[in-house]
């Protein structure tokens, strides 16, 4: 015969009957604020446990948050690499940093980690192999250490013929990064981080759009960086998920008119745009049309060819900017 | 002087030397139906050759070793991502 467990039976203590109370005192008069929602609390004297409930009930709703803490902060740099790009993401010491500038950037982009006590990069996303997004990597990685690699994983028909790109790849075989072809729809989770890999969402015929297209998502906030991806990738993805929405977008090839879609913008539609170009460039990026684009969609842009690097302080109730100049 | 197209921006060849310098070529000036990754030949006389064979060569040597590093087997404690919610 199976035993049955015993349960001892305990009278509930003073105490937890007048939390009960307190409790169920709270909903009832959360459940009249919210019905009555411009009555006032202020003139109301009641004992702050119960005060603090309701705030907490009547709070606006956000966006669940449990992999972040309330506090924290997410310090996102768009470096300053002249004509090219490089985006760090740090919090609570784990880092992630998209592209790496181009040949002869990569101890600038070395030094600012340096400045800011970073000496690990957890994940490095190589968007695509031009020279202004991966030139920088070989010589960051002699400096850094860099501990997972995402790269696209390209047909023949596409791989570069640089001393660029076999010069980063040496330096990756010759430090056991571990590497990781990028594949759309997965996330890797870097501390309170979330990396999501949204694109290319399908082989395309130039490396422009097969950028590696992330959206960082930390809380309630998310930033999307698309590389160099131009308008048939931006629609492809379009075409794929509508999940794009962020607050900080990193426009895509450095402001160019081949990329930056209205329909992709306003699909993301960001409350901050960063554009990583090189000052009086020979490329005319970012282009006019885009920053008007931007400023008709109320989105406030910020430039590195203006400002220098560029950072975003992001935690779970606002954004704060700073610029280098 | 062997240079090879690391991209297209615009109207603009960004062509890369055998010691990573880069020049800047007017995509019409290129004698050939150019892609990025094209490996040509320029002399200080300004002759430009297209040089498909060193191309092939490269793109194949590149594919290979990128195909080995993504390929690198991976340790057990290695981040596991996971799949998004569409």
């Amino acid at each position: 015969m199976a035993k049955r467990r015993r349960r001892s039976k305990r009278k509930p203590s003073l105490i937890f009957s007048i939390l009960g109370l307190l409790i169920t005192l709270a909903i009832v008069i959360a459940a009249f604020f919210i019905i009555f929602d411009d009555v006032d609390l202020s003139g109301i004297s009641l004992p702050d446990t119960v005060k603090d409930t309701i705030g907490s009930l009547l709070d606006e709703p956000s966006t669940p948050s449990t992999l972040v803490d309330d506090d924290a902060q997410l310090y996102m740099y768009v470096i300053d690499v002249g004509q090219g790009s490089s985006t760090l993401f740090y919090c609570d010491g784990r880092s992630v940093m998209v592209d790496a500038g181009d040949n002869g950037q990569g101890a600038v982009v070395a030094t600012h980690l340096q400045a800011l006590g970073i000496d690990t990069i957890d994940l490095l996303i190589a968007t695509h192999p031009h020279a202004d997004h991966i030139g920088g990597v070989a010589e960051l990685m002699e400096a850094v250490d860099v501990q997972n690699f995402i790269m696209p994983d390209l047909p023949t028909s596409l791989t570069p013929t640089t001393k660029t790109y076999t010069d980063m790849m040496a330096v990756i075989e010759s430090q056991n990064t571990e590497v990781y072809a990028a594949a759309t729809g997965d996330v890797y989770d870097i501390g309170q981080m979330q990396v999501e890999i949204l694109g290319p969402v399908r082989a395309f015929n130039n490396l422009n759009d097969m950028s590696v297209i992330t959206r960082i998502v930390f809380g309630n906030r998310a930033i999307v960086v698309t590389g160099d991806a131009e308008e048939g990738a931006e629609k492809a993805l379009l075409s794929f998920t509508n999940n794009l929405s962020a607050d900080i977008y990193v426009a895509g090839h450095h402001g160019s008119n081949t990329s930056n879609s209205a329909e992709f913008v306003f699909t993301i539609s960001p409350t901050y745009a960063a554009i990583s170009a090189g000052a009086d460039n020979s490329y005319g990026h970012p282009h006019q049309e885009i920053l008007d684009l931007f400023e008709s969609a109320d989105i406030t842009c910020y430039r590195t060819d203006i400002s220098g690097s560029i950072m975003f302080i992001i935690s779970q109730t606002g954004i704060t900017v700073e610029c280098e100049k | 002087m062997i240079y090879s197209i690391d991209r297209f921006e615009g109207d603009i060849a960004v062509c890369e030397d055998e010691n990573k310098r880069f020049i800047h070529l007017e995509k019409y000036k290129l004698t050939w139906d150019a892609h990025e990754g094209d490996c040509f030949r320029l002399d200080d006389g300004g002759t430009m050759e297209f040089l498909p064979d060193e191309t092939a060569q490269r793109r194949e040597r590149a594919a290979q070793w990128q195909r080995k590093l993504l390929q690198r087997k991976k340790p057990s404690s290695a981040l596991q991502p996971r799949r998004r919610d569409q």
